[in-house]
């Protein structure tokens, strides 16, 4: 889980949002810290360099053309980036023809079938991705969030833009629906 | 459409620092974001407010005009006062 989870905030972060409000030039020490969490939490989702890169700089540029609306309420600004590249994310998915493939650790798919106190056996993982994939983007996002890239319930609000407790709430109902539909299809 | 497969080794494939580093370019950056913005400006009357604003300003000159011209007309039409 490498490099994309929500990292440290930057010293003196809401004083350098003031200042790229005033000067978009000043949204360069932002930029250089936050792109490679950024590009690595994208880059997981689409397994595609140059859509990566593309994708990132789309999340950077609406980050920067809507920065007069951000408001500081506690969060890092990375949680605001976050959640525009998980918009962006699932908007090149409705767009694209293609099937994507999203390569998981295996670590992370055990971790995850724990939670839903599953066997941990090769034939029922690839069931279990095979459900997950099968799943409505917005149910999949929060178990990525969660299993994928390792954040927290707080760090999973603040990407959504809920609270904790809510964020809590649908990812255990995320679970419900794959436990369901794993057992539908493994009869 | 997405796909899940599992990676069963124990190394992550991620792109390399040197690549992210090749990508990001601030400079880079703000040329797109200026293009955006150039893109981006709409026309004025585009704006629902400046809509109203410029709506209004011609509904103003258009009684102004009709007023003056009937009073122009009302000028023109009015009998000549005779001395005798």
């Amino acid at each position: 889980m490498e490099g994309s989870r929500p990292g440290k905030r930057l010293p003196n972060e809401p004083r350098l949002i003031e200042q790229a409000k005033a000067n978009p030039a000043r949204f360069a020490p932002l930029y250089e810290h936050y792109y490679k969490q950024i590009f690595i939490f994208i880059f997981k989702k689409v397994r595609d360099e140059f859509t990566s890169e593309d994708i990132t700089s789309k999340v950077f540029l609406k980050a920067l053309i809507n920065i007069k609306k951000y408001q500081e309420r506690g969060f890092p600004f990375s949680s605001w980036l976050y959640r525009i590249a998980s918009n962006e994310v699932n908007m090149y998915y409705r767009q694209s023809n293609r099937v994507t493939e999203v390569e998981i650790m295996e670590t992370d798919v055990i971790t995850l079938m724990k939670e839903m106190k599953e066997g941990v056996e090769v034939d029922r993982q690839q069931l279990v991705i095979k459900c997950l994939g099968e799943l409505p983007l917005q149910v999949s996002q929060l178990i990525e969030l969660r299993f994928f890239d390792g954040m927290s319930f707080k760090e999973m609000g603040e990407t959504l833009g809920i609270s904790h407790g809510n964020a809590k709430i649908r990812l255990y109902r995320a679970l419900d629906k794959l436990k369901k539909q794993v057992g539908e299809q493994g009869k | 459409m997405k796909k899940y497969k599992i990676n069963r080794t124990d190394k992550e494939n991620l792109p390399s620092d040197e690549t992210i580093e090749k990508f990001k370019s601030f400079s880079k950056f703000q040329v797109s974001y200026d293009e955006a913005l150039k893109r981006n400006k709409k026309p004025l009357y585009k704006n629902p407010k400046m809509f109203l604003f410029l709506v209004i300003i011609a509904l103003a000159a258009y009684f102004i005009a009709t007023e003056f011209g009937k009073e122009s007309a009302n000028e023109e039409e009015a009998p000549v006062e005779t001395t005798e």
